[in-house]
C-alpha cells in the first residue's frame, strides 16, 4: 500500500550551477524558499554529500554554495517536474540580480 | 537602596553630544535562564500551540518595525530586518523543533534552544565571514522567540510609554534608528567606537550617546536615574542631589553656547578683512543632510559612502546608488556636493573570495586599489554617481590616490562608463568634476603633476599624518607621537596647496584638521579654500573665521614650518590664542541665556 502510493508519485530532478556573483547569500535563499512554497512537493537541493530543504532558509544557506556550485534539485510530488523547472530558472537567471 | 550604590560614574567614550537624565531601561542581551521540563504525551499539542502562538507574535513585532522604520529613515536599516523576518518565516526551522518537542516529549523553549544551538554549531563552521555572521541573526530571533513564550515585557524601545534612557549591551543600528520616534533620552552601550554605525546612527538623530562603558549593564537597574554626559562621556548612576545639580548646570550652559551659535549658522564664511573660505559638511548616512541648513553648511565637501556597503547582505545595485545620490544632489542645492568612492578593504566584501589576510592592513588592499582591482563593483557605483549628477553640482573624489598612473585608470574607466551609459540613453553631467584625496604622503610630494589631471584636491589629513609620522593612533603606545601640527604635516599640506593653487584648481581639507578650531589660524594661513567638517562644528568654526584676520596671518605657515617640533607649534599657537586672537574665540555667555530646566533626578516609584 505504502510502496503503491510511492510509486504514484512523479519524481523530478535538475542540475544547475550557480552564476550570480554573491552565490546562495540570505536574500537569495530567501527568493529559493519563497518560490519552493508555492510548490506541493517536497524538493530536496543537493551539494556534494550536503542535502537541504528547498523550503528551509536556513538549510540552505547551510549549503554554502557560491558561484559555481553544482546544485541539484530532486523533487517528488504532483508538482514536482514544474517545481524543479522553475527553482533551476530562478537559479540560471541569477535570482533576478544584475552580476 | 544603600548608600554605595549612590553616584556609581563609569566613563565611557562621547558618541554623541548632549546631557540627559532619566530612569534606565536596560537591555540586556544575557541569555534567559531556560530550564528542561518534561510534557505530558496529553500536553504536547497545547506546548506545540504554544510555540506556534510566540513564533507569530514575534513575526507580528518584527513586521511592526518594518514597517515603521519604512515611514521614518532611508533604507539603510533595512536589511537586518528582512534577514529576520525570512528567519522567522522559515516553516523547516520551526518544523523541527516541533519534532524535538514531540520525540523527546519536552518544552518548546529547551527544544528551541537545542535546535538553534545544532544550527548555530554549523554556522560557526563556515568558511564565508558574511554566512558565518548569519549566525548572529538566527541567535537574535531565538532569544525574540524566548521572550514571548517566557510572556516577556517586550524590550521593544518603538513601545515605550516614558521617557528613558536605555543602556544596552550593544545596539544594532536599526534599533538605533528606531529610537527616532520612541520616547529614548539617550543610550549608553558596553560596545562599540565613535566609528561604530550605531554612533554614526546616533549622531546623525541628535540623541546623546556614550559607548564603549564597560559593565555598565551589570551596575544598572531598571529605572534607577542615570545621568548620560555625551560631551565627555560619563554615565552617573543614581546621582545625589548636588551631582544633579552640577550636570543640570552643565547641560544649561552647553545649550546656551549652541543657542548662542546660531547666529553663526549662515553663510558666508569669512574673515574680517573678507577672504572667503567654504565651510562644507561631511556626511557619513545620508540622513544627515537634513543638518545642512541647521548649521548653514556651504554644501558637502566629503560624502563618505562607505556606510552604504557596511550592514548590508549585498552590494548595492546602480539604481540604488543613483537614487541615493539624486536625493544628495537635490537636497544640497544651491550648493555642491563631492561624493567619494568607496574606501574600504577587502574584508568588508564578506560576500567577495576570502582575501588574505593582511599584515598591515592600512598599506594593503583597499580604496582605490582594491577598486582598481575589482573594477565592477566600483564601475556600479561610478554610473550611480555619474547620472546623479544630472540633476545637481555634484564632484566625483577618489580615496588613497597614491600614483599618476592610477589617476589614469581611474580616468580611463570613468570614460568607459559615460560611454555606457550614453549607448543607454541616460543623462548624465560629462563635465563633472574630477578630484583626488591627498593622503598619501607620494601624492603630496608629486601634487604638481597630479593636478594637470584633476580638477580639484582633498586633503585627508587623518591618513596624511598618520602616513607620514609612520603612527597607528589606533594603538595606545604610539598614539602620543600623532601630531596634527608636526612641521612635516604643515609642509606637506603647504606643498599640496602651492601645487594645487599654482595649477588653478581648488584645495579642500577634510580630515578632523579641518573642524579643530584651534587649527583654524594656521588652516587659513596655508590658503585652503575649503574646509569640510561634521556639520555641528560648522558656526563655531564660522565664529572664529569671522574675529581673525587674513592679511595678518599670511606669514604664519611659513613660520611654523621652520619649527623644530609639533609641541612647539602647538605652544606657539596656544599663546597666540590667549593673546592676540582671543575675542576670535571669546563667546559671551549671557546669564539670560542660560536658562536651567530641572532634570528628573528622583527615581520615580511608580516606574
Amino acid at each position: 500500500m505504502w510502496r503503491g502510493k510511492e510509486f504514484s508519485r512523479k519524481e523530478a530532478e535538475r542540475v544547475v550551477r550557480i552564476n550570480n556573483r554573491l552565490g546562495m547569500h540570505a536574500r537569495a535563499a530567501g527568493k529559493l524558499r519563497n518560490l519552493a512554497s508555492q510548490y506541493k512537493s517536497q524538493i530536496k537541493v543537493i551539494k556534494g554529500k550536503i542535502e537541504a530543504d528547498a523550503k528551509s532558509i536556513l538549510g540552505l544557506m547551510a549549503l554554502e554554495a557560491h558561484k559555481g556550485a553544482e546544485l541539484i534539485f530532486r523533487a517528488r510530488g504532483e508538482d514536482a517536474e514544474q517545481a524543479v523547472e522553475a527553482l533551476a530558472e530562478l537559479v540560471r537567471n541569477r535570482f533576478g540580480e544584475d552580476e | 537602596m544603600s548608600e554605595n550604590r549612590k553616584n556609581i560614574k563609569l566613563k565611557g567614550i562621547p558618541a554623541s553630544e548632549g546631557i540627559v537624565a532619566g530612569p534606565a531601561y536596560v537591555m540586556s542581551r544575557a541569555r534567559l535562564p531556560i530550564v528542561r521540563k518534561r510534557i505530558s504525551t496529553r500536553q504536547l499539542n497545547k506546548e506545540i500551540k504554544r510555540l506556534r502562538r510566540a513564533i507569530e507574535r514575534a513575526g507580528a513585532e518584527l513586521n511592526k518595525v518594518k514597517v515603521q522604520l519604512g515611514k521614518q529613515i532611508a533604507r539603510e536599516p533595512f536589511s537586518i530586518i528582512d534577514a529576520h523576518l525570512l528567519l522567522i518565516q522559515d516553516r523547516a526551522l520551526w518544523a523541527e523543533v516541533e519534532e524535538r518537542i514531540k520525540e523527546e516529549k519536552i518544552n518548546a523553549e529547551w527544544a528551541l534552544r537545542n535546535v538553534i544551538n545544532k544550527w548555530l554549531k554549523i554556522f560557526a563552521g563556515f568558511k564565508d565571514s558574511y554566512l558565518r555572521e548569519r549566525g548572529y541573526d538566527l541567535e537574535v530571533v531565538g532569544e525574540r522567540i524566548l521572550s514571548k513564550l517566557a510572556g516577556h515585557r517586550d524590550k521593544d524601545i518603538s513601545s515605550l510609554e516614558e521617557p528613558v534612557i536605555v543602556i544596552a549591551s550593544d545596539l544594532r543600528p536599526d534599533q538605533t534608528a528606531q529610537m527616532i520616534f520612541s520616547k529614548v533620552l539617550g543610550f549608553a552601550t558596553e560596545a562599540g567606537s565613535r566609528t561604530s554605525h550605531t554612533a554614526i546612527v546616533a549622531r546623525s538623530l541628535e540623541i546623546p550617546a556614550v559607548v564603549g562603558v564597560e559593565r555598565i549593564t551589570e551596575l544598572v537597574e531598571d529605572g534607577e536615574i542615570v545621568i548620560l554626559d555625551g560631551i565627555e562621556g560619563e554615565a552617573l548612576i543614581n546621582p545625589e542631589e548636588k551631582f544633579c545639580g552640577v550636570y543640570q548646570e552643565k547641560k544649561a550652559k552647553w545649550e546656551a553656547i549652541n543657542q548662542l551659535l546660531q547666529e553663526y549658522a549662515h553663510p558666508p564664511s569669512q574673515t574680517q578683512d573678507g577672504h572667503k573660505i567654504e565651510l562644507s559638511a561631511n556626511l557619513e548616512i545620508l540622513d544627515e543632510i537634513n543638518f545642512l541648513k541647521k548649521y548653514g553648511a556651504e554644501g558637502v565637501g566629503l560624502y563618505r559612502t562607505e556606510y552604504l556597503y557596511l550592514d548590508r547582505e549585498r552590494a548595492l545595485s546602480e539604481e540604488e546608488h543613483f537614487e541615493n545620490y539624486q536625493r544628495l544632489a537635490e537636497a544640497v542645492k544651491p550648493y555642491s556636493a563631492v561624493i567619494r568612492t568607496f574606501d574600504l578593504g577587502g574584508d568588508k566584501f564578506a560576500s567577495e573570495p576570502k582575501l588574505a589576510e593582511e599584515m598591515n592592513p592600512a598599506l594593503g588592499l583597499r580604496a582605490i586599489r582594491l577598486c582598481l582591482k575589482s573594477p565592477e563593483i566600483f564601475k556600479t557605483q561610478l554610473r550611480g554617481i555619474l547620472r546623479a549628477s544630472a540633476y545637481g553640482e555634484v564632484g566625483l573624489l577618489f580615496p588613497l590616490i597614491s600614483s599618476m598612473e592610477e589617476v589614469k585608470e581611474v580616468k580611463r574607466l570613468l570614460k568607459e562608463v559615460m560611454g555606457e551609459l550614453e549607448q543607454a540613453g541616460k543623462k548624465f553631467n560629462p563635465e563633472i568634476p574630477i578630484g583626488v584625496m591627498i593622503e598619501v604622503p607620494s601624492a603630496a610630494l608629486i601634487a604638481e603633476q597630479l593636478a594637470e589631471e584633476v580638477d580639484f584636491f582633498s586633503i585627508g589629513t587623518n591618513d596624511l599624518i598618520q602616513y607620514v609620522l609612520a603612527i597607528d593612533r589606533v594603538n595606545e603606545y604610539v598614539s602620543y607621537l600623532y601630531q596634527p601640527l608636526h612641521p612635516a604635516v604643515l609642509k606637506m599640506i603647504k606643498q599640496t596647496v602651492d601645487a594645487g593653487h599654482k595649477a588653478g584648481i581648488k584645495v579642500a581639507m577634510c580630515g578632523e584638521m579641518a573642524g579643530d578650531v584651534q587649527l583654524l589660524p594656521v588652516l587659513i594661513s596655508l590658503g585652503l579654500d575649503q574646509l569640510s567638517m561634521p556639520a555641528r562644528f560648522i558656526p563655531m568654526v564660522r565664529k572664529v573665521l569671522k574675529g581673525l584676520n587674513a592679511k595678518n596671518l599670511s606669514g604664519l605657515a611659513e613660520e611654523l614650518i621652520k619649527f623644530s617640533s609639533g609641541e612647539e607649534v602647538k605652544r606657539f599657537l596656544e599663546e597666540k590664542i590667549e593673546r592676540e586672537w582671543k575675542d576670535a574665540y571669546q563667546l559671551e555667555l549671557n546669564e539670560k541665556l542660560i536658562q536651567r530646566e530641572t532634570f528628573i533626578c528622583q527615581k520615580n516609584e511608580s516606574f
